[in-house]
């Protein structure tokens, strides 16, 4: 069953000549956890905020092709139906905090204030979302006094409270220290396993390589590639063309030409898979 | 916020008054990262009134395009938590008015008028 149906999507942002999105096929299943890869410049920020409904409702533009996502459809409907079904959440944790609250706990509460939930209703959704994502010690915090990473998962926390259908993360983790990444990927991870679906934009190959159920690559605003973690991380089309690429596999890459990697094995994308690798060739 | 949209006034405005207060103090650290980084690469803000008048003018590109930019995310943040939802807004703390709130606001209002009325009268 596909919650996210994209059909020859092409959009340019008003002023601009180039299109961001050029003719974008992508169907994502519901309950899948979709990872997506690109240089800088090709147009995964726009997908995200196409795959929200903020492209074109509030960059404005013009937006051909079809956008349906959880039984939304761009052009028939309003920013506000979107927001309700789609949680956009980005990379600057600083920006998403709303500023209008004193304490994390009602900054949580706020979209769903904004949503006219009743306050029994907000305070036992909060008190769930608080415990999901494992800041329930910060509720009574002024949010401007927390770490980046302890914003972000603000920023998350206030999002999934309003329960989303379909999850959009741009970057969550680019301004975050490892633990702060491996807190934001294990709530994801149990995000997941209960169903949701999740579309996170990431660079960090590793992580994608654990958790992601499929992978997608845009090149210029097209395309470019699209399958399962594993060959899509190892493809030798992502080289040369502004992809990150993990270090495990590009060291790898690199043993095959030395001779040292042997050609017809699989190239490793995680640390776990790298050593046991190189532990085989050592023997 | 939600007592102020409650007497009428419409939630952007209740927003910006809000969200002004606690970002004032985050725009200050702002700008001080700015000019530490504007003096690593030489400029002068010592010296002459002139010297340090000129010091505010690397300062203000910055400073200016850098909220631009935060302003738009933080406005995409802020729909995304369906601030401009046409629904009816509901209120997580009660803020309650009481008698005592009502006669401090009457009080405050009659100093104000009484300090304007003094400064009239001793010209």
């Amino acid at each position: 069953m596909n919650i996210v149906n994209l059909t020859q999507v092409t959009y340019t942002y008003p002023l601009t000549d180039k299109p961001a999105l050029s003719k974008v096929d992508l169907q994502v299943k519901e309950g899948e956890f979709l990872a997506i890869i690109g240089p800088n410049g090709s147009g995964k920020s726009t997908l995200c905020y196409a795959l929200a409904g903020f492209v074109p409702h509030f960059f404005k533009g013009e937006l051909e092709g079809t956008v349906q996502v959880a039984g939304v459809e761009t052009k028939s409907s309003t920013l506000n139906e979107w927001v309700m079904n789609v949680g956009l959440v980005f990379q600057n944790p600083f920006n998403q905090i709303s500023g209008a609250k004193y304490s994390v706990y009602e900054e949580i509460a706020f979209g769903l204030e904004n949503m006219g939930v009743p306050r029994e209703e907000i305070k036992s959704r909060v008190d769930q979302a608080l415990i999901l994502t494992g800041i329930d010690d910060l509720a009574d915090r002024s949010p401007y006094s927390l770490s980046g990473g302890q914003q972000q998962r603000v920023a998350l926390t206030s999002i999934l409270v309003m329960q989303p259908k379909v999850l959009v993360l741009d970057e969550p983790t680019s301004q975050m220290d490892p633990v702060g990444t491996r807190e934001v990927f294990g709530v994801i991870r149990s995000l997941t396993g209960r169903g949701m679906t999740v579309v996170m934009v990431e660079h960090k190959m590793e992580w994608i390589g654990q958790f992601a159920d499929r992978v997608v690559g845009l090149y210029d605003g097209k395309i470019f590639i699209n399958g399962k973690p594993r060959e899509v991380l190892t493809s030798a089309r992502l080289v040369g063309r502004g992809f990150g690429i993990s270090r495990y596999t590009s060291t790898a890459r690199e043993a095959v030409k030395e001779g040292i990697w042997p050609k017809d094995r699989e190239l490793p994308v995680t640390l776990d898979e790298a050593i046991k690798g190189f532990k085989k060739i050592s023997k | 916020m939600s007592d102020l949209t409650r007497r009428g006034l419409p939630s952007q405005f209740a927003y910006v008054i809000i969200s002004t207060i606690q970002i004032i103090p985050q725009m200050q650290a702002k700008a001080q990262t700015i000019i530490a980084a504007q003096r690593s690469r030489g400029l002068e803000t010592e010296g002459s009134i002139f010297k340090r008048i000129g010091a505010l003018v690397p300062l203000v590109g910055p400073l200016v395009f850098g909220s631009l930019v935060e302003v738009e995310e933080r406005a995409i943040a802020i729909e995304a938590r369906g601030f401009t939802s046409t629904r009816k807004k509901t209120s997580l703390r009660e803020i309650r008015d009481s008698g005592l709130d009502k006669i401090f606001r009457a009080v405050l209002v009659l100093i104000v008028l009484a300090i304007i009325a003094l400064k009239i009268w001793t010209h």
